[in-house]
């Protein structure tokens, strides 16, 4: 067994498996295709026939451009600092892999790589990466070992070395194992590997969880994107951009009175960033600092202490989605908000949040925008309540069976009024509030019972009173087109006037205005210089993504005198059968537009961008890939919910789970032991047994653990005497017949141990022999023809007839009577 | 072999493998990474097998040395062990080594071997099956000459992850009797040294049947027909027998004087380092014994007497065993013990008399000027004028073995120095 060369072996795949995997979940193919080239090289270029490694003065000099590299990652590119130590420890690698390797070398490959993974294992929730890391592990545990017996040998010959000095070297150690090395290290590498599993498993439930990391993983707001995907902030003017990639962001699993439910035809809009103020030297869409400090910091244990009004919920019903974010290191919390129709738009009044990961969270009662106050490393599982709609009542309907129409869900009549019905509702409910009345609904009521105006912050109530109010940029023109849209929808706004009753038909129909005339396009150009790309997309090229859909009815609204914000998020319709949740992809990023209805009202949800556009771009492929897609991802959202995302509340429930499973299990053991033990007394108390039966069967029962006693015994000796006669390897028929013949050479050898002669077990039998008659011809004279007689039997066939025998009983008798004799004079 | 008492121990790899732990679990607790959290059970997972297998690790294993009779100087000294598993579970990288004898304190060990060896020997097996038997050898080279006494055999593993180091002490009390160094001496130097032919013989004229004719004589009854001097009988009238001589080995009587106080070292100057007054007297011991044993390839009759340790002497004589006799009478002089003045000096020796000591060699006799009347002095300080190449009991019992396979002594000495 060359133990050497498959360690090297396994310790080039195991590095070259890290580097992989280092990649793959950083999703970086094109550092694994440089550093899966380069890795892969070194074993031809060290290995090889040639076998030539780096000299040291080139290591050393790798080794500070590596530096370099990690310099330039965390200054220049900005890379996270986990990141750019894995990229580091990879470079040491490949440098490593190249350079000529001892001992030393060998642990610090390892050790590196597995800094790496551990890096890698911070920031990766892919499944795909999972997978490797499992890979790695076997191997790294099969290099461990290998490492351990090399490093060993090794470790004794320096030792032999440094005791030989001033004199020759002694040559290393030759290797030296028992039979079936290779089989026995394989059974105990798994063996090994079954325990660390199983205790792994457990640490993994057992170990407590406080779900706050020290890492700060936010992302540095960069340029505007050159593809669709979710930012906090929104640029414009940046011309035409590519869709986004189709990678899974998060998932939503919408669940009403505790059942999954979801519809392909009605998706859900997934709530991210509300954008109220427009920046005209930048074109950029951000919060304002007047939200800015609304924010105020909420314990999510605090939060859901006791749910509010539990009546109101249980009158109106509420939605919970269990969002699985998979990548929360933006610190952004999304929710949920059901999909505006054409005829009305929907409110959105938060009435529970709920997470075990995060801790804390902050919370504007004037935007309602939530964020996470520290950094979640990994994907992060949260719950978000609200007051229900008209739509948990087709959920319910689903939930019954019955899939839900569009009548059921829509408002009955066929004007164009805004559903007066759902809003009175929901103002019962309370599920709207007066943006007059600046009240936070449920989230704001908990902020200490003043809402927002008495928070910890003061704020300036001038800048309150033009909160989302107000446009600046060619404001009379785009005045003028709001009126005449207005005009022809039959709506007359004042565009001073603070609320109207009339305020959502009017934002419906400017946003129906830009629905039919208007082209959604992700191609739109760019304006000319010195431009405004929002007065760009209303007067000029009329076509653009839903950022310039959004900004130009927040345009039309607010210089109409209707309060609007942009809200950015994501397009939820992508819905999984299999696991029936929404499987929402960067490429689903949305931007649309909230409207302050009015007292009574609140703010209602409204989206300007043609939807059968959007639909087509958001569409996902079908056809086979499709559905292997699906699986994959069903799959692998299974993983993070399980595995990356687990928290504490799936830890107690497992735990929980275990713990009624082992008490369920123990309590139906105790019972069947108590019935086993009921049925044998009522057997002995039916039979009406005498004293003479009883001890009968007391003593046949005695018998019978005797004679399994006596077979065990009988087993054991026989299996002993195989052993001592190397008879294992024989067919089982030869074996058993030798063995009974050759009992005469085992009774020899007892004798003889008995007397402290023993076999050594590199002598053959025939040496034994001869070296014993040499020593003492008197004594141990016997043993040779009995050892002749041994070889006759066992190697020449023959079988043991009366005379052999015989011959055997006498030789075996002369060496008792003369070793007994020796020992006696 | 006696199994006396089992040791546990945490070792640098076991904090290394702590420290990797720990690493991960901060790294878990800082970031609150679920995979790490995976990784710490890993590293906890074999934490606790490292336990398990160290608590039923090396049950059952019996170790047993066999040492040789003999070893020398500077020459590889096997120790093999005899490394039995009669548990049921295999063992690996076991790794065995001698240990000396514990201090005063209980704590303190001497060193394995008592100073002769130059460190504690190691052997290594990589795998024992259940049930199995396996040979392994510990090399060495001894040090220094005399007695090695092994009592020890410490038995250790600290597989898989070399967290815990599990140690079972064996009780195996052996000896091994360390020649001195031993050197091919010059060529010339014992053809010097003692009268010869050159090959080893010397014609002791005396009559008893050889070769060369030495005389004649009256028969005598019982001496062969073959004797009698058919033509001298017929001229005489009375039965004449004819006497050959008798071939007889060379004698070479080494005396080995260590009386009194060590000289002077020598050397050291010019940045070499130098040569200590033990170390003089130690090559005088190994120059001696270095004569010793190419006399006896050579066919010499060899004696030895050795001053400054009583009665210490040998007759000359040839034979293996003799040889082997003055090699441990060499080894087992004690520097320490030996009597300084109670023996009388080099004046009572003979003229053919050998004389080593650990000062400077004088008075070597010419083999064409003949005997110069004084015994011939080597001294260890000029060791390296008498000696070649240092060499091995396995290259001269190898020398040996040819000379005695070989058509005569003679040959075998050229064999020997080819």
């Amino acid at each position: 067994m060359n133990t050497m060369f498959l360690f090297r072996r396994l310790v080039f795949a195991l590095v070259l498996l890290g580097m992989v995997a280092s990649c793959v979940g950083e999703r970086n193919p094109g550092l694994l295709l440089i550093v899966g080239a380069i890795g892969a090289m070194s074993w031809y270029v060290t290995e090889g026939p040639s076998g030539r490694t780096l000299p040291r003065w080139m290591v050393n000099v790798g080794a500070l451009l590596a530096v370099g590299w990690l310099a330039v990652d965390l200054v220049l590119n900005r890379v996270y600092v986990v990141s750019a130590m894995t990229h580091f420890t990879m470079a040491l690698q490949l440098l490593i892999l190249y350079a000529r390797k001892t001992d030393r070398e060998y642990a610090q490959l390892l050790v590196l790589s597995l800094l790496q993974m551990i890096g890698t294992s911070v920031l990766s929730v892919s499944m795909i990466y999972g997978v490797f890391l499992g890979l790695y592990c076997v191997i790294a545990l099969a290099t461990t070992l290998l490492f351990h017996l090399t490093a060993t040998a090794e470790q004794v010959h320096l030792h032999n070395l440094r005791s030989a000095r001033g004199g020759a070297a002694p040559a290393r150690p030759q290797v030296t194992a028992g039979r079936g090395t290779r089989r026995q290290l394989r059974v105990v590498g798994l063996g090994i590997g079954l325990v660390c599993a199983v205790v792994a498993a457990a640490v993994f439930l057992v170990v407590p969880r406080t779900g706050r990391s020290g890492l700060n993983l936010t992302p540095v707001a960069g340029q505007a994107p050159a593809q669709t995907g979710f930012t906090s902030t929104v640029r414009l003017g940046a011309g035409p951009i590519g869709t986004g990639s189709r990678e899974p962001m998060l998932n939503l699993k919408i669940k009403v009175r505790g059942q999954a439910v979801g519809w392909k035809e009605l998706p859900w809009l997934v709530r991210g960033a509300a954008l109220d103020h427009y920046d005209v030297q930048s074109h950029t869409w951000v919060r304002s600092a007047f939200a800015d400090q609304t924010d105020k910091t909420l314990s999510v244990e605090v939060l859901n202490a006791r749910p509010l009004r539990p009546e109101a919920t249980r009158q109106a019903g509420a939605y919970t989605a269990e969002i699985t974010l998979r990548d929360a290191r933006p610190r952004v919390i999304f929710s949920v908000v059901p999909t505006p129709t054409r005829r009305e738009s929907s409110g959105f009044d938060l009435l529970r949040f709920d997470s075990d990961v995060l801790q804390e969270v902050s919370f504007s009662p004037v935007d309602q925008h939530l964020r996470a106050t520290a950094s979640v490393v990994g994907a992060v599982q949260y719950r978000v309540s609200w007051v229900a709609g008209r739509r948990s009542r087709a959920a319910a309907a689903e939930v019954r069976g019955s899939p839900p129409s569009l009548t059921e869900i829509m408002p009955a009549g066929g004007d164009d009024a805004v559903g007066p019905p759902q809003a009175a509702a929901q103002g019962r409910a309370g599920g709207g509030r007066l943006s007059g009345e600046r009240s936070g609904g449920r989230f704001g009521e908990r902020l200490g019972g003043a809402g927002w105006r008495g928070g910890a912050r003061a704020v300036n109530e001038v800048t309150a009173r033009t909160y989302a109010r107000g446009w600046t940029v060619e404001r009379d023109r785009v005045a003028a087109l709001a009126q005449r849209v207005l005009r022809d929808a039959g709506i007359e706004r004042d565009p001073e006037a603070r609320h109207t009753a009339d305020d959502l038909r009017a934002a419906a129909a400017l946003a129906e205005y830009l629905r039919r005339g208007y082209r959604y396009d992700l191609n739109n150009p760019a304006p000319r210089r010195g431009g405004d790309p929002v007065t760009a997309f209303l007067f000029e090229t009329r076509s653009g993504h839903c950022e310039l859909f959004a900004a130009g009815l927040i345009a039309l609204c607010r210089s109409s005198g209707i309060p609007a914000r942009m809200v950015t998020g994501f397009r939820a319709s992508e819905f999984n059968t299999m696991g029936e949740y929404y499987v929402v992809r960067q490429s689903n990023a949305h931007a649309w537009v909230e409207v302050d209805g009015g007292p009574g009202m609140g703010w209602r949800t409204l989206d300007a961008t043609p939807q059968d556009r959007v639909e087509a771009e958001h569409r996902a492929p079908e056809g086979v890939l499709a559905s292997v897609r699906e699986l994959y991802e069903h799959l692998e959202f299974a993983w993070i919910r399980r595995v990356v995302a687990f928290d504490v509340r799936t830890q107690e429930g497992v735990i929980d789970n275990v713990r009624a499973t082992v008490s369920a299990s123990s309590r139906r053991i105790e019972r069947e032991t108590r019935g086993v033990g009921r049925w044998a007394r009522g057997r002995w108390a039916a039979a009406d047994l005498g004293y003479a039966e009883a001890v009968g069967l007391a003593l046949g029962r005695g018998g019978l653990l005797i004679a399994g006693a006596i077979l065990l015994r009988l087993a054991v000796v026989r299996r002993r005497r195989m052993s001592r006669l190397k008879l294992a390897a024989l067919p089982a028929e030869v074996r058993q017949g030798l063995g009974r013949r050759l009992g005469f050479y085992l009774a020899m050898q007892d004798l003889l141990e008995r007397h402290g002669q023993r076999r050594p077990a590199w002598q053959t039998p025939s040496g034994f022999a001869r070296s014993l008659a040499e020593m003492d011809p008197s004594r141990f004279g016997p043993v040779v023809p009995l050892t002749e007689l041994f070889y006759e039997i066992r190697f020449g066939h023959h079988p043991l007839d009366d005379a052999r025998r015989q011959q055997a009983r006498e030789q075996l008798k002369a060496l008792e009577q003369a070793i007994g004799g020796g020992r006696g004079g | 072999m006696t199994r006396s008492r089992t040791r546990y121990r945490i070792g640098s790899g076991g904090l290394l493998y702590g420290l990797v732990s720990g690493v991960i679990l901060a790294a878990a607790v800082y970031t609150q990474a679920n995979l790490l959290f995976w990784g710490f059970g890993l590293m906890v997972g074999g934490m606790v097998i490292s336990l398990l297998l160290a608590a039923v690790g090396l049950w059952g294993l019996e170790v047993e040395r066999s040492v040789p009779e003999h070893g020398a100087v500077g020459e590889a000294l096997a120790l093999r062990y005899r490394v039995q598993n009669r548990g049921w579970l295999p063992m690996f990288a076991v790794v065995l080594q001698e240990l000396g004898e514990a201090g005063a304190d209980g704590k303190r060990r001497e060193r394995a071997g008592g100073g002769i060896l130059g460190g504690s020997p190691m052997g290594w097996v990589l795998h024992v099956g259940a049930k199995q038997a396996v040979q392994t050898l510990a090399p060495c080279r001894p040090r220094a000459r005399g007695v090695l006494r092994l009592r020890r055999i410490e038995a250790s593993t600290s597989f898989p992850f070399s967290v815990i180091y599990k140690s079972v002490v064996f009780e195996q009390a052996d000896e091994v009797l360390v020649f001195p160094a031993l050197y091919r001496v010059r060529r010339k130097l014992l053809t010097v040294l003692s009268p010869g032919d050159g090959d080893g013989r010397q014609s002791v004229r005396r009559p008893q049947g050889g070769e060369e004719f030495f005389g004649l004589r009256e028969y005598r009854p019982g001496d062969s027909p073959r004797m009698i001097d058919w033509k001298r009988t017929a001229r005489v009238g009375t039965r004449v027998a004819r006497e050959s001589t008798t071939p007889r080995a060379p004698r070479l009587a080494i005396v080995l004087d260590l009386r009194g106080a060590p000289p002077m070292g020598v050397g050291g100057r010019g940045g070499r380092p130098g040569v200590t007054a033990r170390e003089l007297e130690e090559r005088a011991i190994s120059l001696a014994a270095s004569l010793v044993c190419e006399a006896h390839l050579a066919g010499y009759r060899t004696g030895l007497r050795v001053l400054g340790f009583g009665e210490l002497a040998f007759g000359p004589r040839h034979g293996l065993m003799h040889r082997t006799r003055l090699l441990e009478a060499l080894a087992g002089l004690n520097l320490r013990e030996r009597d300084a003045g109670g023996t009388a000096g080099r004046a009572g020796l003979g003229r053919s008399d050998l004389i080593v000591w650990a000062g400077r060699g004088a008075g070597l006799p010419s083999r064409a000027g003949g005997q110069t009347g004084v015994a011939a002095v080597l001294g260890g300080a000029d060791f390296e004028r008498y000696v070649t190449d240092p060499t091995g009991l396995a290259t001269l019992s190898e020398a040996d073995g040819r000379g005695r396979t070989g058509s005569g002594r003679g040959g075998s000495d050229r064999g020997a120095r080819a």
